[in-house]
């Protein structure tokens, strides 16, 4: 049995998905301007991950692995991801308007966002057991949340600041970006 | 090769049906008045009502019957056809303006001498510019949302509403990062200029016109409507008539009556600006 509390601090410091290992720099950008949209979307994306390292798994343990069709993982994950996030947004649209307008195009690209395929492939070269994978789905989402936290509250002070006009908008943020990578790997000897 | 078939196949077919049967359950139902609204607008989604497009609009307009003056294409016209939709007389539709819960402007003194970015939202998420918490900031983000032309700064650094050009579409109101601009019901002519929780001796000591929460109008209103909420002055709009007590006997004169002019009546009396 792995030890949990390890994933946990892994998954949201040392190799933070979005801050150390780079997945997920779509919707970490697109949806970090404001602070509200940025944290809906920390959630649905987390929620997703931990729903898909769920579903994964049992798909991977019970549909692929008997069959030693394990090559298969690759398009059997996008198909469930992508399913299981439709019906989130199904879900979201009928319950939230106000939430289903903010997050706009990002929702759908919740599917191809690479971070939610990353923790499911994690979970089946770790092999990790059926609570760690959703152990590292829940954490893995809450390093998410917790990076675009982050920018979404630097970019909202950056608005009133007097960026060059050939760096306004993105280029700042990926400077930003890497200025908060650079800060993370401080993280590195954290679990040694 | 079969068995890799079978499934991808099943496994895409279950999630398939899954799907179907979740997108039916969870559906949407558009009230069917929206469809009906958006047939008789313009339709070229011009965006002057304050809306998205014309189905923003038709979708807003169903929920609050008070907008239906809102399109500035269609007008008068337009105007009588949404109401026969939605089953209203147009001239008791209860159309919304905006009110500005503020004259602090130059009557309120500054903290310090700001230098920094000259937009409302900028000092709010900074830093408190002004004596007075609660109150105008005085950059005009609000003006600057506003494409009427309806609300300006005044000469006394707080903003003014033109009750002609207002279509109460609340952009305003979303501007202001303070939240002392509120959609009103047009008919109601008097308001409270201030929100300030401050007590009535710091809210002297900051501001000319702001609301001390003596009381005085409390004790005077023949219909009993006001009250004192978190020492300031709340009307309940309902129950007021108009008469203008309250707004004779304010020693700050923290309450205003504003001039009407859609739909006037004969007694009609401007005492403030």
């Amino acid at each position: 049995m792995e030890n949990l509390f390890i994933i946990i601090l892994s998954a949201i410091f040392v190799n933070n998905f979005v801050l150390t290992r780079f997945l997920g720099l779509c919707p970490f950008f697109g949806v970090s301007k404001k602070t509200w949209p940025a944290v809906s979307m920390g959630l649905a994306v987390t929620f997703v991950m931990t729903l898909a390292s769920f579903v994964t798994w049992i798909v991977y343990q019970y549909f692929l692995v008997p069959f030693n069709v394990e090559f298969l993982k690759i398009i059997v994950f996008i198909l469930v991801i992508a399913s299981f996030v439709q019906f989130v947004e199904i879900i979201i649209k009928r319950y939230s308007e106000k939430l289903y307008k903010s997050l706009g195009i990002y929702l759908p690209l919740i599917t191809t966002n690479c971070a939610v395929l990353g923790v499911a492939f994690l979970n089946v070269d770790m092999s990790y057991s059926f609570i760690a994978a959703i152990v590292h789905g829940l954490s893995a989402g809450i390093g998410f949340l917790l990076a675009l936290l982050l920018m979404s509250g630097i970019r909202e002070r950056l608005e009133y600041c007097d960026v060059p006009k050939s760096l306004k908008g993105l280029p700042v943020s990926f400077i930003v970006a890497f200025m908060l990578a650079l800060s993370f790997t401080a993280f590195n000897g954290l679990l040694s | 090769m079969i068995i890799e078939i079978t499934i991808t196949g099943g496994i895409a077919l279950a999630l398939g049906i899954g799907l179907v049967y979740a997108s039916k359950k969870f559906k949407v139902k558009e009230n069917p008045k929206v469809r009906e609204v958006y047939k008789v607008l313009p339709g070229i989604n011009c965006g002057g009502c304050g809306f998205g497009g014309c189905n923003d609009f038709a979708a807003a307009v169903v929920k609050d019957h008070g907008l239906v003056h809102g399109c500035v294409v269609g007008k008068e016209e337009t105007a009588e056809k949404i109401g026969k939709i939605l089953g209203i007389k147009v001239s008791e539709a209860e159309p919304k303006i905006a009110r500005v819960r503020c004259q602090g402007g130059k009557n309120c003194s500054d903290r310090f001498d700001y230098q920094g970015v000259k937009r409302c939202n900028a000092v709010h998420t900074l830093m408190d510019r002004k004596e007075c918490e609660y109150g105008c900031i005085g950059f005009g983000d609000c003006a600057e949302s506003c494409k009427f032309d309806a609300l300006h700064m005044g000469k006394d650094g707080y903003p003014i509403v033109d009750p002609e050009k207002c279509v109460g579409c609340g952009k305003c109101v979303e501007a202001c990062p303070k939240e002392l601009i509120k959609l009103q019901d047009d008919r109601k002519l008097v308001h409270i200029a201030c929100i300030s929780k401050d007590n009535g001796k710091e809210t002297r000591e900051k501001c000319k016109r702001g609301c001390i929460a003596c009381g005085v109008c409390v004790k005077n209103c023949p219909v009993h409507t006001i009250q004192i909420i978190d020492n300031h002055a709340v009307i309940d709009a309902d129950k007021c008539i108009n008469c203008g007590t309250c707004v004779r006997n304010c020693p700050t004169k923290a309450i205003i009556m504003i001039k009407k002019v859609k739909n006037v009546k004969k007694d009609n009396k401007t005492i403030n600006d």
